[in-house]
């Protein structure tokens, strides 16, 4: 492992004669040992020679765009870097590579807007983590002009294009020298983003949203980070762990929002329902670290241009398949031998497949490239063949597509694997006294949904110590869901256990690194986030009055942890939200908990006053834990539905998932009647895979309830969910799912369960109806309220 | 003055019941330093130039102040040179206003008289969003002027005939959009300021290499980061940045500027200030003008900052700038 107190900037002369630089480390026990922090470039066909890059302009745009750009890039040591290193560092000895964990690539370029001005642009994707990191892009370009400016960045006077290629890759090591303290204050983030009207898609969504954060958690003074030396700590790495731990901050931010948009409603930024966001990183600490580090492209000479620039009649049909991800195991083998990828295309009938594999000389992509007609046909249908060096072949059936590009990742060949490292976990030690939340030791259920027919498996392995990771690895010879969930079961030297269930986890890469962290010292907090939807001049929709005050206690619950006598409480006393239209936030309670995420709860009381003088009473109404911001809205009413999961027979069933959510109309009202659920929801929940947030979908939950384990008692505890009831209308509507995975592998659904005291449901021992299906409920309400 | 296009401001009302101090007063440049006689010149030159200093309704600063002051700290030496720019006209259309500007600064070179007429001729065929500021500073007991004249979008910038240095191939910049020009009669300088893509923090030396200016980008990244308290990594950091080149009469690249908001680097006002306080402090910078002229008002509001710039100059050596508006709003 590198160390970072040790990171040195080394200046050297690239290929093009610029003066440029890269960062190495020193390993932290074979002090001869460095690590140089590899720089972007264009791959080169090791056969040919010739580079990955392809400008293909379409005479004919009847196929809707001029032209497109495909290129490669990977991640190399440059031998002048090296040399130049060593020459600065005597004590160099060797070279060692990092282990990465995860990592983004961005291609930044430039397209002409129409106007006389150009717009920059940028596309993200990510690159394999096997090999030497390659990613592959595709730019579609719109119009000649957009040819053009291509053309320009890549041939003519100069050696460097002004385009750039940006790698950040993750790797782990261990935070020395300092500790860190990360924080993010969603009143500031909310407040900034009133002050200027941002639009609604302001934090866009995937990377987009990622470019935001880091713009806004400055701009606004939302995120602040607090760095503090440490025992041999220098002021050169107080800076270094300021800059990881504001990209720490911008990710988890990132994340968060991501998260949020599905409980957000159409027209509401999804920053409206992200809470504060507090964490500690000591010293010793295991963390993600990364260097960001980019380079220019290349322009071509005239000869090399003549190989990468074509004139096609018509557009093609261009498609890459790649592999992505970590196929490997645990011990580094690929847990595959190759895919055998077949495409059906009509003006293409031969030479439809090809195989890709880690194999020495074996390709990881291919872009398949195929005539283009006067009228451009996008769909195509490809089927791939598996082999596995210890199981049966996979054959898939013809899969219709129209996408460019066609990631095969680990879950798709049936290969998962997921590390989970303990980071500060005060493991208790004979030499030392004990402390309150002294670990003796940790174990780790980890379960993960099997191909149709096949056994299900929950695995359980203890950790003992920090750093020391355990993991979980599987093949099924079969495609699986790319989700997984775990659980932690700490067991304290005072006898007590602390149990921790997260959401549902999408591991996407197959190398997901899970830091298990101490179970004391977290910060949780709980806000109230008050909408008002008085009319603005313009509005169509349903309006609200606004209100007048709002006065809630709330206390937290965490029956599966009880560590406290009297739980921690709160009281907002009048209370009073802007009167104007929008968002006002409360002001935070904060406190110390290590909750089980799944089953912590708080329960609310008091009152709502609206602005027409008209309150509503909450009594004991229970949110869950995953309702940290919670809404409330002007023309809406709060309810508590209760999921009681005490009655089902873990001896024949291995995991439960439960998905609970309301569809809200367009202006962000709750609907009041029944509606169309979106095909995006039901075919996701049908495939037991992670929902994304689903137009006119909001307050979206979903639970993941894994057995008891057999040595510890784990309670099987209700689960709660927040409804909302419009003031005007007398029903409750929401929907509910619940599917079992049973020991043999077979999925069921429960079918309709009948409530019971109007907003109890009670899971039934088995299920045994049809899975995947969707019932909605309306409950009268109105004589209660 | 704007790298791109204007910021929206919505929520900052023209304040009539607000006594707003005049930052560049009598007592606040006394506050700053400034001799009498100098006071007197900034206060006659302020009026001279600006039909309605109190006006809030100007494109200048984010807060729709007409008058902004910069500070203008050398690295080397620790001095602080202090400037202002000024909307001449904040009611007035971009046409007024370029009028007023052609009319307050009429004395120029030949050739930036060239330079002039080739922009007035893009702004009355196209549709310039502004027309023009005035920038003065005051040197040797004397105010000297400069004229900003704004390249407009859409115009054929590439044929104007200063425009040579921006359109060189092989520049490391992307989305690169000419925006404003600067023209010094004391130094018959063009300075061309473009907004451009985030730029790769390796495009610095190239472009001071392509240039010929210092190699000074090293030096520059390191002030940055003791500014930001952060490290500048693969690229420069914010998503709106400008870049200026200053060309001498001869043709000869003379100085890079590179601009970014500064709200986007260094956070709201009382951060910024705090972070230019600080770096001031830890190299000694004179930073006695700074500090008073961008006081906290009675409400505690710092006022609004502009833009934070890093020049990299062939005579000048590196410099860092940041312009804050003279009126008290801000945007909290």
């Amino acid at each position: 492992m590198f160390d970072v107190t040790t990171a040195r900037q080394v200046d050297y002369t690239d290929s093009h004669g610029f003066p440029v630089q890269v960062t190495v480390f020193q390993d932290r026990e074979n002090t001869g040992r460095w690590y140089l922090v590899p720089v972007p470039r264009l791959r080169v066909d090791s056969e040919s020679g010739s580079p990955i890059f392809s400008l293909t302009k379409y005479r004919s745009n009847a196929g809707g765009i001029a032209g497109s750009c495909t290129f490669e890039t990977e991640l190399f040591s440059p031998p002048d870097a090296k040399f130049a290193a060593e020459r600065q560092i005597p004590e160099i000895k060797d070279w060692g590579q990092f282990t990465w964990v995860s990592g983004d690539v961005f291609f930044y370029f430039e397209l002409p807007d129409g106007e006389g001005a150009v717009k920059p642009q940028q596309i993200a994707v990510t690159p394999s983590l096997f090999l030497s990191n390659t990613a592959r892009f595709r730019v579609e370009l719109p119009n000649d002009a957009a040819v053009n400016t291509f053309v320009g960045a890549f041939s003519g006077d100069g050696s460097v294009s002004n385009f750039s290629v940006l790698y950040e890759m993750g790797v782990l090591t261990q935070l020395l020298g300092a500790k860190a303290t990360i924080k993010y204050t969603a009143k500031a983030a909310i407040e900034y983003e009133r002050t200027y009207e941002k639009k609604k898609d302001t934090w866009g969504k995937s990377y987009n949203v990622l470019t935001q954060v880091k713009q806004n958690l400055k701009q606004s003074g939302a995120g602040d980070v607090q760095v503090t030396k440490g025992t041999g700590g220098t002021d050169e790495l107080v800076q270094m762990v300021r800059d990881w731990a504001w990209s720490s901050l911008e990710k988890v931010v990132a994340d968060a929002i991501e998260t949020a948009k599905q409980q957000a409603q159409d027209n509401e930024n999804p920053i409206s329902v992200v809470s504060d966001i507090n964490a500690t990183y000591s010293e010793d600490a295991i963390i993600e670290w990364s260097t960001p580090v980019s380079r220019f492209l290349p322009k071509f000479d005239a000869a090399t241009w003549s190989k990468v620039h074509h004139e096609v009649d018509n557009r093609q049909l261009e498609v890459t398949f790649e592999l992505l991800g970590d196929p490997t195991s645990s011990t580094g083998v690929p847990q595959f031998s190759e895919v055998e990828c077949t495409v059906r295309y009509p003006t293409r009938t031969t030479g439809n497949t090809f195989t890709l594999s880690l194999a020495v000389g074996g390709k990881t992509s291919e872009t398949y490239v195929a005539p283009g007609e006067a009228a451009f046909n996008p769909n195509y249908e490809y089927k791939l063949k598996v082999t596995f060096p210890d199981g049966p072949d996979f054959s898939t059936d013809w899969i219709p597509d129209s996408a460019t590009r066609v990631a095969i990742r680990p879950n798709q060949l049936g290969i998962r694997k997921v590390s989970f490292t303990g980071s500060n976990v005060p493991f208790a030690s004979p030499s030392k006294a004990p402390q309150k939340y002294a670990v003796d030791k940790i174990f780790i259920d980890f379960f993960e949904k099997p191909p149709a027919g096949q056994q299900p498996k929950l695995q359980t392995k203890p950790m003992l110590k920090n750093e020391e990771a355990v993991t979980f690895d599987s093949t099924y010879h079969a495609p699986i869901t790319n989700t997984y969930d775990y659980r932690l079961r700490y067991l304290l030297k005072s006898g007590d256990v602390v149990t921790v269930q997260p959401p549902e986890e999408f591991g996407s890469n197959n190398a997901d690194q899970i830091f298990v962290l101490s179970p004391q010292d977290n910060l949780t907090s709980l806000d109230l986030r008050a909408i008002s939807t008085k009319a603005k001049a313009g509005d169509s929709g349903a309006a609200g009055d606004g209100f007048l005050e709002i006065d809630i206690n709330a206390a937290y619950f965490d029956p599966q942890n009880p560590s406290e006598q009297r739980p921690p409480n709160f009281s907002w006393d009048g209370w009073e939200p802007d009167k104007q239209p929008g968002l006002s936030t409360s002001p935070t309670w904060t406190f110390g908990a290590e909750p089980d995420p799944q089953t912590a709860y708080f329960q609310l009381n008091g009152q709502v006053i609206y602005g027409d003088g008209e309150s509503s009473t909450l009594t004991n109404v229970n949110v869950p834990y995953s309702r940290r911001a919670l809404i409330i809205r002007d023309t809406e009413e709060i309810y508590s539905a209760q999921i009681f999961t005490d009655q089902i027979n873990w001896k024949d069933v291995k995991q439960v998932t439960v998905n609970v959510f309301q569809q809200f109309e367009s202006e962000g009202g709750v609907l009041g009647t029944q509606a169309k659920i979106p095909e995006i929801l039901v075919s996701s929940i049908l495939a037991q895979s992670q929902p994304s947030g689903a137009p006119a979908t909001r307050n979206f939950i979903p639970y993941n309830i894994l057995p008891p384990a057999e040595d510890q008692i784990v309670k099987s505890l209700p689960l709660y969910y927040t409804l909302y009831r419009l003031r005007e209308s007398p029903a409750i509507v929401f929907y509910y799912n619940a599917d079992y995975v049973l020991n043999d592998g077979k999925v069921k659904g429960t079918g309709k369960i009948k409530l019971k005291n109007k907003l109890q449901i009670h899971l039934p021992p088995v299920a045994t109806d049809a899975p995947g299906q969707i019932h909605a409920y309306e409950v009268e309400m109105a004589a209660d309220a | 003055m704007s790298i791109g296009t204007a910021k929206t401001v919505t929520t900052i009302e023209p304040s009539l019941t607000e006594a707003s101090p005049d930052r560049l007063s009598a007592a606040s440049l006394t506050g700053a330093g400034s001799g009498r006689s100098a006071v007197a010149a900034w206060d006659r030159e302020i009026r001279a130039l600006c039909s309605d200093p109190a006006s809030r309704l100007s494109n200048l600063a984010a807060v729709g102040d007409p008058v902004e002051f910069q500070s203008v700290w050398s690295v080397a030496d620790g001095r602080c040179d202090l400037r202002v720019t000024v909307d001449p006209d904040p009611h007035g259309s971009a046409a007024d206003r370029l009028a007023r500007c052609l009319a307050l600064v009429p004395s120029l070179s030949q050739e930036q008289i060239g330079y002039r007429d080739w922009l007035v001729r893009a702004q009355r065929d196209g549709t310039p969003r502004y027309g023009g500021w005035v920038g003065s500073r005051l040197r040797h007991g004397a105010m000297h002027r400069k004229l900003y004249l704004e390249i407009p979008a859409g115009s054929r910038w590439r044929d104007w005939p200063a425009a040579g240095p921006i359109a060189r191939p092989g520049m490391p910049v992307r989305a690169l959009n000419p925006i404003m020009a600067g023209l010094d009669p004391a130094t018959e300088c063009v300075e061309i300021y473009c907004g451009i893509a985030p730029l790769d923090a390796d495009a610095l030396p190239i472009l001071l290499s392509l240039f010929e200016l210092p190699p000074l980008s090293r030096h520059a990244l390191e002030l940055l980061a003791d500014l930001r308290q952060q490290s500048v990594r693969g690229k420069m950091p914010t998503d709106e940045q400008g870049l200026s080149l200053s060309m001498a009469r001869t043709g000869q690249l003379t100085a890079l500027t590179w601009y970014a908001h500064a709200d986007a680097l260094l956070g709201p006002p009382a951060h910024i200030r705090r972070a230019l306080l600080t770096i001031g402090a830890t190299h000694g910078w004179e930073m006695d003008g700074y500090r008073a002229l961008s006081l906290p008002d009675d409400r505690g509001r710092v006022p609004w900052h502009g833009v934070i710039g890093l020049t990299m100059s062939r005579g000048a050596g590196l410099l860092l700038a940041a312009t804050c508006s003279t009126g008290t709003n801000d945007l909290t």
